[in-house]
């Protein structure tokens, strides 16, 4: 474009001068600028959702791209893949003459084991050919050659260095994967008195490891899942071959695979998808933390899930029996055991139960109470200001908020506010006459067992069912409680998971055989069949196949 | 194999049956409303309940004149009086004061059900007869009245508890329920608990008294006694029995006419039996009867019907005011002693089947049952002229008696 | 192939035994023994135990009814024995017996918890929060629904059991003789009248196919419901009659109830057991009526091809509603139970017999699939 000749001092238009400035032409210009932008940028994202596609596409999906044997080829490649990447090292160096380079992830790698491999690698006197170096050299127990530009990417986000040789139109992997763990402690939510104290952790190769530990069993697999889009989370399914129902076995896995979901922070999140009935409150899947847990649940034709970065492993099927068992029952005698067991079931009842059986009595039906007792009732009600359902829907939500904040609160901070909770609520606001004290004992008494429920996610099920079941009390007294029984029954009895009753072999008739292990425990001499309710491929513990 | 049921399709769909469904049960409770919820502490718990005849006062006192109300149909005859409980909160313990746990209130008319409803003016809480433990009738009221009558509103009222008591009384009822009982506790359930003792006194026909009792044996026919109270200024007492002909009052029995009987029946367990000294009639000896059995068995001999009563007893020796003489109790009195509590026994119950043949009064019809249940070709042929019979039935009555103990001390 | 994941529908003889003996122990418990006794005076619990075997042979009848069609439920044979027109009328039979004795136990039902637990609730508030509980329950696989009967069998029976062994606390042998009233045609004629008691057992003619082949044979195991179900009306038909004697249970609106109000235990904390028993029995109730409402939903959903059982559910509930109000006035009550009754005997003893008779005429050489061939 030229410049307007300076001969001109009169304003003119400048497209008189110059035939390319006219102001259609320069539109027209400035529209296929902006459309070239935008051409740029269309490809620019096409780039990147190759990338990501290459990043993320599982190995078979599409064709993945493979190493050529220019290192620098290779090298831009991956710099590019990993551009942004920070924390990626490149190493460079001679091997046998040729240009070498190491890949790693820092802080994932063990340095040491690093250094170690190469100083064999490089003065194993007779340079070893790079291709032979996963039969040769043996210092590195997973050392393995990789092609697809895939498959090395994740390795090397897991904790693999990966070393490239020019020449060579394939990776060599070393997995030195030591990434900042936990080690292996106590279980914090579910204590024993005798029995093993070590919990599952976050890393899910020692976990797994914490279950073979205590088995031998050749039979005991365990097959390997990647679930998240992005997030790419390993996850494991552990069960015993030659006795879990191969049907259940099989569900598990297509419902693993069809898990469809970005990331994977913890199980909690992947056992939704899971489930068969994700509204309904009641937990679907065991968690447990315990190895040995999982261990009993294996040899009981169940299927144990394990999931990376997660302390815990969820156990299917499930059921409200198995639920309300905890490894000290096989400890203790089997007569207190089986007290205990009762207990459990009659908290379970109390925790659901007990607040709306208060307002169904007090407001609707004093007279079952024998004279005496409802005329201390009656006294300490008689200063109360709210109805019976009012104040106890109040006490509950103070409770569930007291509930709630120590959970969220510092270790340090929960004394304080206990004594807040327990003192000025608890005796001020009886004091005051707010609240009458028998209902701070139903509360309390309620709170209580539910905590004697040895699954927290079934307690806080239980929790949540006390609020229908009160509202219900306070329409229809003692009718409405046991409406709201048979509702709760019948949703129990329809729910299913893996297609096992939710209420498992309890007072089913045609699962007489595990009544032994269920409300009661016999001693271990009776034990001598698998809960037949998960139908396992060989019936009896000893001396079967 | 069948294709399982997918979590997500399926969710969507049971999600909106769920939410169809909560809906509809949330909408069914919210128009249900709440038209039974009376909090504990609104309900004015009735503990016991008195009924009067008014007298004809031309000039009433004040306070009756308030506890009036018009009455649309019939004559005003009755005085309902309750015993009604007072919540104190927990003033009483702090205030130190020993007022009483309950109150009473009154209204006069025809209909029970209707005082009842018309007492709610004096009161600022719901009445609630689910712990009427007792229920006074006086004398006046049941001759005016049967007692089916007057006991009918408790009948139809499912509220009402099947095993209230009812008591007689010669005076006004009301003035029972003003007592104030030794032991501080509300009146209704002062007698109820009372009552408990009836195993080791015979003097109350507490057994087979009760409102169910009653009921069972009116509607069979049969006669009805209950337990009869007296109250003086700080005194109470229950003892003896009011007889009912059918559901008419006849009159009074006395404690040893309960007492047979009660033997006779096989309704009581424990008693005390007492007989002069052989050589001091004035001195008594008593004995506890731990253990006893009763048979009442009819037997018909061509025309003639006629009563055995096997009474077996064993027991303790209370109280021996024979010491002085004889010196203590030696091993040979006691067969002999044994032998002479056996004969009061017979003469006891002989006496009062014979009192209850002369009052022509057969409690709860039980004589009659026992002959319709075991004779009942005889029965059916009598069954008419049953009242003319029942007073010549002779009654044959064996009693033996064995001493098991003489006590702590000889 | 059906995959051992999927809801499981069969059930076994036993579940067969509770079954029965769920459905059949229901409201009637308290209901029923009023009527009967006036009838039947002192005798009337020789009229119940008669029952039990005369129901009895009406089941045992219908299981042969089912032997020759095992495969087959009665909305698959009764059009292919008796054609169209005559099958879909007794099949109408059969779910109105079903859908007009729901409605008469609603009522039942609901007047005895207005009247005995609440004082103003109106009886329509109780029984539309039970008819949606029960069409909750109804709407479950055979599967689900086994396994609430059994769950609510032991749990609520033996307290239901406990509760009349304490009223022979209060029992009087004397009350109980002569052993025959003085009229014992009445015994005799009372026996139709305790249908209501064991009525439910129509039930097998729908789940016939799902009960296993193997093990106990179907008679003994419904033979067994029978023992047990009469052995309970009889004992509280017994006691009944010896606690209040048979003139007043036969003045009591709800003798049975009276009964267990008149328990006291001294020293105890437990007063007023008469809301415990009613607290018992509306499981008891529920259990019952969840299968009333399953059955006839289940047949029309055959019969009409729709493979879902839920929606004539839903479609009952307005249905059941709008017949509830309608029959609400006493006498039209007492009438339709008098019909209700008379229909009743009518299929066991009409159209199950002669569907039994005529297809054995018709297909003379089918091979009888009995129990004893597999096992």
């Amino acid at each position: 474009m030229k410049k307007a000749p300076n001969s001109y001092h009169r304003l003119r238009k400048l497209s008189s001068a110059v035939s390319g400035a006219a102001l259609p032409f320069a539109r027209e210009r400035l529209s296929r600028l902006r459309r070239l932008i935008g051409d740029s940028k269309e490809v620019c994202t096409h780039f990147e959702a190759v990338l990501e596609s290459l990043l993320l596409s599982q190995p078979g999906e599409i064709q993945p791209t493979s190493f050529t044997s220019s290192l620098t080829v290779n090298e831009n490649m991956l710099r590019t893949l990993f551009r942004d990447c920070e924390d990626i090292r490149y190493r460079s160096f001679v091997f046998d003459r040729r240009d070498a380079l190491i890949v790693y992830l820092d802080g994932m790698v063990n340095l040491e084991r690093l250094d170690e491999s190469l100083r064999q690698l490089l003065y194993a006197g007779e340079p070893v050919r790079p291709e032979l170096i996963p039969r040769q050299i043996l210092a590195s127990s997973a050392v393995q050659l990789v092609a697809e530009v895939q498959l090395s990417l994740v390795s090397v986000m897991r904790g693999s260095a990966l070393l490239l040789v020019d020449g060579l139109a394939q990776a060599l992997l070393f997995d030195l994967a030591d990434p900042a763990k936990r080690p292996v402690q106590e279980a914090h939510r579910e204590g024993v008195l005798r029995g093993p104290y070590d919990a599952f952790t976050e890393t899910l190769s020692d976990n797994i490891v914490l279950v073979r530990r205590r088995t031998a069993d050749i039979h005991v697999k365990a097959k390997t899942f990647i679930v998240g889009d992005r997030s790419r989370t390993r996850v494991v399914m552990i069960y015993v071959d030659n006795l879990a129902k191969h049907s259940l076995v099989s569900e598990v896995e297509r419902r693993l695979k069809k898990i469809r979901i970005d990331k994977v922070l913890t199980a909690g999140m992947i056992e939704e998808f899971l489930v068969e009935s994700p509204w309904s409150p009641f937990p679907q899947l065991q968690d447990t933390e315990r190895p040995d847990k999982v261990v009993a649940a294996l040899y009981e034709g169940r299927v144990a899930i394990l999931t990376d970065n997660t302390p815990w492993a969820l156990i299917a099927p499930c059921n409200y029996s198995l639920l309300m068992q905890s490894l000290d029952d096989y400890t203790t005698p089997p007569v207190i055991a089986s007290l205990i067991r009762l207990t459990r079931h009659i908290s379970a009842f109390l925790s659901v139960y007990l607040p709306g059986m208060y307002i169904a009595i007090t407001s609707y039906h004093p007279s079952i109470l024998p004279g005496s007792l409802a005329l201390t009732i009656g006294e300490l009600r008689s200063r109360a200001p709210f109805p019976a359902f009012l104040e106890a829907a109040l006490m509950e939500a103070v409770l569930e908020v007291f509930q709630e904040a120590i959970a969220r609160l510092p270790q340090k901070l929960v004394v304080a506010a206990s004594v807040v909770g327990g003192f000025v609520i608890g005796t001020t606001v009886v004091e005051a006459g707010i609240i009458n004290p028998l209902l701070v004992v139903v509360v309390s008494i309620t709170a209580i067992a539910s905590y004697a429920i040895p699954s927290y996610s079934l307690s806080l099920a239980l929790r949540w069912l006390r609020i229908p079941v009160m509202i219900l009390a306070s329409v229809f007294g003692l009718y409405g409680l046991v409406v709201g029984a048979l509702l709760t029954l019948t949703h129990m009895c329809a729910l299913r998971s893996f297609g096992e009753s939710y209420l498992g072999e309890i007072f089913n008739v045609t699962m007489l055989q595990d009544w032994k292990d269920s409300l009661v425990r016999l001693p271990m001499k009776l034990l001598r069949t698998r809960p037949k309710v998960f139908g396992p491929e060989d019936r009896t513990r000893v001396g079967g196949k | 194999m069948r294709i399982y049921p997918e979590n997500h399709g399926n969710g969507r769909r049971a999600a909106r049956r769920l939410a169809a469904f909560a809906a509809l049960t949330v909408l069914a409770i919210f128009t249900a409303g709440c038209w039974d919820r009376v909090e504990i502490q609104d309900r004015g718990m009735v503990k016991s309940m008195a009924v009067d005849v008014v007298e004809a006062d031309p000039d009433p006192p004040a306070t009756q004149r308030v506890e009036d109300f018009v009455q649309p149909h019939g004559p005003k005859q009755f005085m309902l009086t309750l015993e009604v409980v007072r919540l104190a909160g927990g003033q009483r313990q702090s205030s130190g004061t020993s007022e009483s746990q309950t109150f009473t209130i009154s209204s006069h008319g025809r209909s029970l059900h209707e005082m009842k409803r018309d007492m709610l003016g004096q009161l600022s809480k719901n009445l609630d007869f689910g712990h009427m433990d007792a229920v006074i009738f006086s004398e006046a009221a049941l001759k005016q009245e049967g007692l089916r009558p007057l006991m009918d509103n408790f009948l139809r009222d499912p509220s009402i508890r099947w095993r209230m008591r009812i008591y007689v009384t010669s005076g006004t009822a009301r003035s029972i329920l003003e007592y104030k009982t030794p032991t501080g506790e509300p009146l209704g359930q002062f007698l109820a608990s009372l009552m408990t003792n009836q195993s080791r006194s015979t003097h109350m026909p507490a057994a087979r008294t009760d409102m169910g009792y009653i009921t069972i044996a009116l509607d069979n026919g049969g006669d009805v006694y209950l337990p009869r109270i007296e109250v003086a200024e700080k005194a109470l007492k229950v003892g003896g029995g009011a007889a009912f002909h059918k559901d008419k009052f006849i009159g009074y029995v006395d404690e040893p006419t309960v007492q047979g009987w009660r033997l006779a029946r096989g309704l009581q367990k424990a008693a005390s039996i007492t007989i002069p000294c052989e050589e001091h009639p004035e001195n008594l000896a008593v004995m506890e009867i731990t253990n006893s059995s009763a048979t009442m068995e009819p037997h018909v001999d061509g025309d003639n019907i006629y009563f055995t009563v096997e009474y077996q007893a064993s027991g303790n020796l209370a109280e021996f005011q024979c010491i002085n003489e004889h010196g203590k109790v030696e091993p040979q009195d006691i067969h002999k002693l044994e032998k002479r509590f056996a004969q009061e026994l017979t003469r006891s119950i002989a006496a009062s089947l014979h009192t209850m043949q002369v009052l022509n009064f057969d409690p709860s019809g039980v004589i009659a049952e026992k002959l319709k249940s075991r004779e009942h070709a005889t029965w059916l042929k009598i069954k008419d002229r049953w009242p003319e019979i029942y007073p010549t039935i002779p009654f044959y009555v064996h009693a033996s008696v064995t001493l098991q103990n003489i006590g702590e001390h000889r | 192939m059906a995959s051992d994941l999927d809801p499981k529908d069969k059930l076994s003889p036993w579940q067969l035994t509770i079954l029965l003996a769920a459905v059949g122990i229901g409201s009637q418990i308290i209901l029923a023994p009023a009527q009967l006794i006036k009838h039947a005076g002192q005798g009337a619990w020789i009229s119940v135990a008669l029952g039990a075997v005369a129901f009895f042979a009406a089941t045992w009848l219908m299981l042969k009814l089912g032997e020759q069609f095992p495969d087959q439920n009665l909305v698959q044979y009764f059009p292919a024995v008796w054609g169209k027109l005559l099958g879909g009328i007794f099949l109408a039979w059969f779910v109105i017996i079903h859908l007009l004795q729901f409605i008469t136990i609603l009522h039942g039902f609901s007047r005895v918890i207005a009247f005995n637990l609440f004082f103003r609730t109106p009886e329509e508030a109780i029984a539309i929060l039970f008819l949606f509980t029960c069409a909750y329950g109804a709407m479950q696989d055979w599967g689900t629904i086994i396994r609430i009967q059994q769950f609510i069998f032991f749990v609520v029976i033996p307290p239901l059991v406990a509760l009349w062994l304490v009223a022979l606390l209060n029992f009087s042998y004397d009350r109980l003789l002569p052993l025959l009233p003085d009229d014992p045609l009445t015994v005799l004629t009372g026996v139709p009248a305790t249908w209501n008691f064991y009525s439910g057992y129509e039930v097998v003619l729908l789940i016939f196919p799902l009960i296993y082949r193997i093990g106990v044979k179907k008679a003994v195991a419904a033979g067994a419901a029978f023992g047990c179900m009469g052995v309970l009306f009889t004992t509280v038909t017994v006691l009944t009659i010896g606690v209040l004697s048979a003139k007043t249970a036969a003045d009591m609106i709800y003798p049975t109830l009276v009964v267990i109000k008149g328990i006291e235990i001294p020293g105890t904390f437990v007063e007023r057991l008469e809301v415990y028993m009613l607290i018992v029995w509306i499981p008891i109730v529920f259990d019952t009526m969840i299968i009333l409402f399953a059955v006839p939903a289940r047949v029309l959903a055959q019969s009409t091809r729709y493979s879902d059982h839920r929606r004539w559910i839903l479609f009952f509930i307005p249905v059941v509603s709008v017949l509830f109000v309608l029959l609400d006035p006493i006498n039209i009550a007492t009438k339709t139970g008098e019909a209700l009754t008379t229909l009743g005997w009518g299929f066991s003893f009409l159209v199950a017999p002669l569907t039994l008779l005529a297809a054995k005429l018709k297909y003379p050489y089918r091979k009888r699939d009995t129990d004893a061939d597999i096992s």
